[in-house]
């Protein structure tokens, strides 16, 4: 290919000093409700903090999902904020402990609030953002009043401000987590927690590279979930 | 008074990673008449998310392009076009895509796509825009926005020529001609303007209008094909791998 010389270009590198605005990455926040009650003693906390460990390190191995993506962690029995919004390089070790009973209903109610403060947060700050996604993982029954969590959350999936998803472990009162969640309650296959992560954080992957006029599809949950 | 001009578009890395092609479409090019010549450079992204999106930016660049050079010749002067003109100019693009979305007993909203559209002549210029992507105008070393992206409530939404209330986010904005002007779609709106300080990077439009400016001929090929390598470089792929289109006219003389 050394037939191009016929053209001489006036200078080689015209578009050498090109240089781009700094601009803060679109966000795609991701909640995450963990019951840490005291159901979960034993081998469920260990795979589910196994399983968060392996969700961060797959967002840390991802070039644009490190920017884009921002989890943060709700455990109750008791309500406790792990983690606030923070993109995964701000990583560290939760070690949940499994103890206390099921406040699921002040959890949510804490989530959807933190949801709507971290919105104010991005829209002051000229940042753009993706609808944010919450998940609640439980293996229980609410042991706090739920209905006024459970309109919450209908009323946001209407106004579109949130998707919320409730994932069942073993024993999970799944009648009552249909009640709170609009899309129909998923039952995790024993403890593929890990498997559930490894989908998580794919979805998050394909959410976070999306585009204006993009939908965001998540993929089937094959491999973790009761059918 | 004469324009250059360049452009490309190019297929982003989430489009080839999956086998797509990709879906931006843009059409620029200048018509001499009488004494003064005319830019005139139209954008287009297809939505993402739709089958022919590609296809429905595609008919509304060539619809959009061919409608505008006809009234240009006609009228030869920029402020005898009036806002009722672009709203009909879009009209008449969206209809275009509509009989070919029939022939193919298809929905209208598979081959959304947003719009960018420029005229500028000796005096007068006329922009027009629905959704995202932006125009940038300059004149010596300041650059302006002529509109700012037009988002949805989140990042990944934006508002559609074959939305049923497209001439709602139909934006026409009429001013003098000015000396630069950029187009260029979503996938580099990112990377060239600041969104923190709202305005556009001057850091990326100087050296690209100056080295046009230098450029040798109108429409000279190497030029665009450096552009083209341009937006496919490394550090553009990092930030952005949409669809990107660029359109370049700087006044000359």
């Amino acid at each position: 290919m050394n037939n191009d010389t016929n053209i001489t270009l006036p200078d080689q590198q015209p578009l050498g000093a090109v240089t781009f605005a700094e601009n803060p990455e679109p966000r795609c926040p991701c909640l995450l409700l963990l019951d840490t009650s005291g159901s979960m003693a034993g081998q469920a906390i260990t795979e589910l903090n196994n399983g968060i460990r392996e969700f961060y390190n797959e967002l840390q191995n991802d070039s644009l999902a490190i920017k884009r993506v921002e989890v943060a962690l709700i455990s109750f029995g008791p309500v406790r904020v792990i983690s606030e919004f923070n993109t995964a390089e701000c990583f560290f070790d939760p070690e949940l402990v499994a103890v206390g009973d099921t406040p699921m209903g002040e959890a949510i109610r804490k989530g959807i609030e933190m949801i709507k403060n971290r919105k104010e947060q991005y829209r002051a700050n000229g940042i753009s953002f993706y609808r944010p996604w919450i998940f609640l993982i439980t293996d229980g029954e609410p042991t706090d009043e739920w209905q006024s969590a459970a309109a919450m959350v209908r009323e946001g999936e209407n106004a579109k401000s949130f998707a919320f998803f409730a994932i069942g472990v073993h024993k999970a009162d799944m009648k009552i987590l249909k009640q709170i969640s609009v899309r129909e309650p998923v039952k995790l296959q024993g403890l593929k927690f890990r498997e559930f992560f490894q989908w998580l954080s794919n979805s998050m992957k394909s959410a976070s590279r999306s585009n204006p006029g993009d939908r965001i599809a998540l993929a089937s949950p094959i491999g973790w979930s009761e059918i | 008074m004469r324009w250059k001009i360049t452009h490309a578009s190019v297929t982003g890395k989430a489009h080839t990673d999956r086998g797509e092609t990709g879906q931006d479409y843009h059409k620029a090019g200048t018509i001499q008449f009488s004494d003064s010549e005319f830019f005139i450079g139209i954008a287009a992204d297809g939505a993402g998310s739709t089958t022919d999106g590609g296809r429905g930016a595609e008919i509304a660049c060539e619809t959009l392009y061919a409608q505008i050079t006809g009234l240009v010749r006609d009228v030869g002067d920029l402020s005898c076009i009036s806002d009722k003109d672009v709203r009909s100019w879009i009209t008449s693009s969206r209809d275009a895509i509509a009989a070919e979305a029939v022939q193919h007993g298809k929905k209208l909203r598979d081959y959304a796509c947003t719009i960018l559209g420029a005229i500028a002549g000796n005096d007068r210029a006329i922009f027009f825009q629905i959704g995202d992507g932006a125009i940038v105008a300059g004149s010596d070393t300041e650059y302006k926005t002529i509109f700012w992206p037009e988002q949805g409530d989140y990042a990944n939404s934006t508002f559609f020529i074959t939305d049923e209330q497209f001439l709602d986010h139909l934006h026409v904005f009429h001013e003098k001609s000015p000396d630069e002007i950029a187009l260029f779609t979503d996938g580099l709106q990112n990377l060239v303007l600041s969104f923190s300080q709202k305005r556009a990077h001057a850091g990326f439009f100087r050296p690209l209008f100056e080295a046009l400016k230098k450029d040798p001929e109108n429409g000279f090929p190497g030029f665009s094909a450096q552009l083209e390598n341009f937006l496919r470089r490394d550090d553009i792929s990092a930030r952005s791998d949409d669809d990107k289109t660029l359109v370049l006219a700087v006044r000359t003389g």
